[in-house]
């Protein structure tokens, strides 16, 4: 496979280098600088007409062209290193948190604290929350303007949850008191008896595999700031009473039949399974408006059980990025370009809406909607990507939101918990290595023991032994020492 | 030298018609091998592949930091010696058996159904092996054992079993039909001759058939020993649903490339993991090519 990859590759670099060369001598003649702007999408190529739109208006204002490059998920975890070493044409792109140190260790990021001059707009616009943009003293990018805090609840199909004759209000779920769990268990119980035929509880997320819910995961979450981040002492969170708490639940709910037995083998995601019929309840984390796009993405309507505080940390902040990339021919132009980003109303709404009066109209109540005669199945261009775009709260919202939707978002951050280690983040370079062992370790066991597949107190032992002998300690001590150094900066 | 010359001007059509296949060889095979070097490097894009600094044979101590290479070794290794071992005793023996019906139209039916599985891919496989181990409505789970149910997917007792078999039955096809090719070649009056003297089937296939076949297994014997520190990245990965309670018999030096590649430093150690992988495979033809040749020097590939 890998000599495939770099075969691949290698005809990549040569091809790049000749038509980057052919093209760079073509922009040498013409004036306007043409930024190539990588996007996350929900599709690709289907752009050409959008990016004809966005040309007219990047003229306008900047004097640039643009051009689109959207990248779907699978581009992006399996060809996207590799499009970026063979130095194909890219001047901006969004980066995803857990590829920071492959990506830097290749170099393939540009310091933007170089150009600060250029980026007024985006300090303007993110304020404080542009810190967690610093790995050490490199400003890798910047964060995309959204809700921050990623607190996890369990969606009720509301059928079900209304005929067994529950109330939101019977539900008061806490980590500070494990046994409050418990209503939940009693409610699955409840289901699976009066629904034999269903799976009260299924999908791909559970308690323990969304560490950055429960503690600052500081990254990597080998070595994390427990309860909310409310601590500055680093600890191992996979040896604490939380995840023995949360795996026994799990471990409860798997053999009383409360999850399907596959649940720690399949991937899919709990969402898809409500919408397949024969699934109860899911996993999930939210932010505000979450029950509209549960009830899109499964078709039903639901009830959402919070079990979890609201925290803000620099991993759930800075889990996308948008950064210049080194291979910029010109990385004052594409920092401006980044700079205005953030601030056009216009260009989120056509990433995100495609061709006005094509793809969208803004209707009377000055929400976006289709226009007359298409439809989601019709539509060319529709990412409705707009949490991951640079600057979700100036876009037009779409048709059926609540009015002050973008005041609900903001609210929905304010009384969020900031964990104490807020705008650190983890330069893991000097633990590479250790790193990359320990996620070996963990993707061994964390589907069995955190769904509840593996006896729990033989299940973590196992994980933790072999956690500290792929050098957890190392990876600990220095999260440590970092975090020091920064608390004795601020 | 004249006769040199006249030699080569009898065989221009054959080297032209080589021609194309070697521009594709040392387009695709050969260039691409100077990539070799990123093994020997910690690879930083702005100073390209062979400006990035050296950084000796760390990539390889990666490889041999992990705790679990002694593991992944023993399964890549020991995995492929039972694969060649069962796929060429099965493919042979159905060889053998296929051969030996006369009726034509039967003979085809049982050819292509055994060649069916070899070109479906590992995801669909993965499902059909899923729809039997599943533990919520897997079929194994609720007939057979329906008073006992085996956590399948959790439990590694059974998987070095399950994946030689999946791997027989997806491979087995191919083998049969060189080894039929092979039997067909035979000429049948040996076999009538040997009836006369009163040779049995069993017979006939011990001192007939198999001699015969000898050079085809030995052929497909180095091919696959060639191959013997690759491993099937899909019948390792997809198959045990990447389930990890299996990994202590489900990883190869494949699926540990795989999961590694994407932490820091993932071009240059999968290229020193490659490069490993044909260093070893090239030294393991040339021996089993020695030893073929020792036995038996009209056996031996060159």
């Amino acid at each position: 496979m890998w000599k495939k990859a770099l075969s691949i590759t290698l005809v990549l670099v040569m091809a790049t280098t000749l038509m980057a060369g052919v093209m760079s001598t073509a922009f040498a003649q013409e004036e306007p600088y043409t930024v190539y702007f990588a996007y996350h999408a929900p599709k690709e190529g289907n752009q050409a007409a959008l990016n004809e739109v966005m040309n007219e208006l990047t003229m306008r204002e900047l004097n640039m062209k643009v051009e689109l490059i959207p990248i779907g998920w699978d581009t992006y975890n399996q060809k996207y290193p590799a499009m970026l070493a063979a130095q194909q044409p890219l001047d901006i792109s969004f980066v995803f948190s857990f590829s920071f140190a492959s990506f830097l260790d290749a170099g393939f990021i540009v310091d933007a604290s170089d150009y600060v001059e250029y980026t007024p707009d985006i300090f303007e616009v993110l304020g404080d929350d542009a810190q967690v943009g610093y790995i050490g003293d490199m400003l890798v990018g910047f964060p995309v303007m959204n809700t921050r805090a990623a607190p996890s609840a369990i969606f009720v199909r509301k059928d079900i949850f209304d005929a067994l004759g529950y109330k939101e209000s019977d539900f008061n779920v806490t980590t500070d008191d494990y046994a409050s769990f418990g209503q939940i268990t009693e409610m699955l119980g409840r289901i699976k008896e009066a629904y034999p035929d269903m799976v009260p509880f299924d999908g791909h997320r559970i308690f323990a595999e969304n560490s950055f819910t429960w503690v600052d995961a500081m990254s990597d979450g080998f070595g994390v700031l427990e309860n909310y981040g409310q601590t500055t002492t680093v600890t191992n969170w996979y040896e604490s009473e939380q995840i023995k708490q949360f795996s026994l639940l799990a471990r409860e709910w798997f053999e009383k039949g409360y999850t399907s037995k596959d649940i720690a083998v399949t991937q899919e995601l709990g969402q898809g399974k409500m919408k397949a019929g024969n699934c109860a309840a899911f996993f999930a984390s939210y932010t505000a408006n979450a029950l509209t796009s549960v009830k899109s993405q499964t078709g039903y309507d639901c009830v959402m059980i919070p079990v979890s505080a609201k925290m803000k940390s620099t991993t759930s902040v800075n889990a996308v990025l948008n950064c210049v990339m080194q291979q910029s021919k010109d990385k004052v132009k594409a920092f401006q370009f980044l700079n205005w980003c953030y601030t056009s109303k216009e260009f989120n709404d056509l990433l995100n809406w495609g061709v006005p009066g094509v793809d969208w109209v803004v209707n009377d109540d000055g929400q976006a909607d289709y226009p007359e005669g298409v439809t989601t199945q019709t539509v060319n261009y529709h990412s409705d990507f707009g949490f991951i775009y640079p600057n979700q709260f100036l876009m037009t919202p779409w048709a059926g939101s609540p009015a002050d939707i973008w005041e609900a978002y903001r609210e929905f951050d304010e009384d969020a918990i900031a964990s104490k280690a807020f705008g650190f983040s983890f330069d893991a370079v000097n633990v590479a290595n250790e790193v990359a062992q320990c996620s070996a370790v963990l993707s061994k066991y964390q589907a069995d023991i955190f769904f509840g597949a593996v006896d729990t107190e033989t299940g973590l032992a196992s994980l933790n032994a072999e956690l500290y002998d792929a050098g957890l300690q190392t990876i600990m001590d220095e999260k440590q020492r970092q975090l020091d150094a920064w608390l004795a900066k601020q | 030298m004249g006769i040199g010359r006249r030699r080569l001007k009898q065989y221009i059509p054959l080297y032209l018609m080589m021609l194309p296949c070697a521009i594709y060889l040392i387009v695709n095979n050969y260039i691409p091998m100077t990539g070799i070097v990123a093994a020997f490097k910690s690879f930083k894009v702005t100073e390209g592949i062979w400006g990035s600094p050296s950084v000796g044979l760390k990539n390889f101590e990666y490889l041999f930091s992990s705790r679990d290479i002694g593991i992944i070794i023993r399964n890549t290794l020991l995995y492929n010696v039972v694969f060649i071992i069962v796929n060429n005793a099965v493919g042979i023996m159905l060889a053998i058996l296929i051969s030996d019906v006369h009726n034509k139209s039967l003979k085809k039916l049982y050819q292509s159904s055994i060649l069916l599985p070899f070109t479906l891919s590992m995801v669909i496989i993965s499902y059909l092996v899923f729809a039997f181990l599943s533990q919520q409505n897997g079929m194994i789970n609720n007939s057979i054992l329906i008073d006992n149910p085996v956590q399948w997917y959790n439990d590694p007792t059974w998987w070095p079993v399950i994946l030689v078999f999946v791997n027989c039955w997806k491979g087995v096809g191919y083998s049969t039909l060189i080894y039929m090719a092979g039997i067909s070649a035979i000429d049948r009056s040996l076999y009538e001759a040997a009836a006369i003297d009163g040779a049995g089937k069993t017979k006939q296939i011990f001192r007939i058939t198999l001699p015969l076949l000898a050079p085809s297994i030995i052929t497909l014997f180095l091919l696959s020993i060639s191959r013997i520190f690759y491993s099937d990245f899909g019948l390792f990965y997809l198959i045990p649903q990447n389930s990890g309670s299996l990994y202590n018999v489900t990883s190869t030096i494949d699926t540990y490339v795989y999961r590694s590649l994407m932490a820091p430093g993932g071009i240059g150690r999968s290229a020193a993991t490659g490069l490993l992988q044909a260093a070893v495979g090239f030294v393991l033809v040339i021996v089993a090519n020695g030893v073929v040749r020792k036995v038996d020097a009209s056996n031996a590939m060159f």
